[in-house]
């Protein structure tokens, strides 16, 4: 027997709203306000709901209150990047991840022991990070 | 009966004020550095990457301190400056320029506070001359509701 709840989900004219339609949300916890404004202006632009943090205690308590689709942080976190990983392993199911790092840190995304990690490098266009994005959960 | 506000354990309303600020800026990086500097200080912020657009909100809307850079171009620049400055209350403005762009012809005294930042500074420049013109991002506007 069909589930009624999933055939009125493929209906456009319901007026139930969907739960799986709400916006798909991104953290970013980077020290340089260049870097992190130009992300979250590229992907608020995009539609996606965006919370930007340049101190990592701040972005370790957000993802304390409520789960990421994405992580975005950069290397220049220092210290403060092994607990936020040490967070994001902990979690059932871990966000998939963005690490933005310098040409020379090869072996950045091998020390996250996550499963999706895509690194950036550094010089990157804004659209970039947006293109990774949209690649890894989908349009918002 | 009601019970009295007196022993009502929940903590009492704050009713602040934030201090708001628009930003004009169309470079890609510096508009949204900035935007970020100062909500993460605790501003209301509302970024514009558009001159007309930013002409329109600084005269339609109240804010207490106008970001504009110089990248706009000279026209737009003194545009934005003489909207503020026919206001009733003008607000703060700080105009972001570079080393050879700085030709500001606006009338001191028409704007209460003006300073002018020659880039490259640092975002942080921006906060400490926002927080020095119009002062702490929020004030307590009446003790508890």
């Amino acid at each position: 027997m069909a589930d009624s709840t999933i055939l009125r989900r493929g209906d456009s004219a319901s007026p139930m709203p969907d739960p799986a339609s709400s916006s798909k949300s991104i953290l970013i916890a980077n020290t340089n306000y260049k870097e992190a404004g130009s992300i979250r202006n590229s992907l608020e632009g995009c539609g996606y709901e965006v919370s930007a943090w340049t101190d990592v205690t701040d972005a370790r308590e957000r993802l304390k209150v409520r789960n990421f689709d994405v992580v975005s942080f950069s290397t220049n976190l220092g210290k403060g990047v092994d607990g936020l990983l040490e967070d994001l392993r902990a979690r059932k199911v871990p966000p998939k991840v963005i690490l933005i790092a310098d040409e020379d840190e090869g072996d950045a995304a091998a020390r996250c022991f996550l499963r999706t990690v895509v690194v950036v490098n550094r010089p990157f266009k804004i659209g970039e990070v947006a293109d990774i994005v949209e690649h890894l959960i989908g349009a918002p | 009966m009601a019970p009295s506000r007196d022993s009502d354990p929940r903590s009492p309303t704050r009713v602040v004020r934030l201090r708001k600020v628009l930003v004009i800026d169309g470079d890609a990086f510096w508009g949204p550095a900035i935007r970020m500097a100062l909500e993460e200080s605790g501003y209301y912020l509302n970024l514009v990457t558009d001159a007309q657009e930013g002409c329109r909100r600084s005269r339609e809307r109240v804010y207490d301190l106008v970001v504009v850079s110089v990248s706009l171009g000279q026209a737009a620049l003194e545009a934005i400056l003489e909207t503020l400055a026919r206001r009733v209350s003008p607000p703060a403005a700080i105009v972001l320029a570079g080393a050879d762009e700085l030709r500001v012809k606006a009338d001191p005294a028409t704007l209460p506070a003006l300073a002018i930042l020659r880039r490259p500074c640092a975002v942080e420049d921006v906060v400490d001359a926002a927080r020095a013109l119009v002062g702490v991002p929020w004030t307590d506007h009446r003790k508890g509701a």
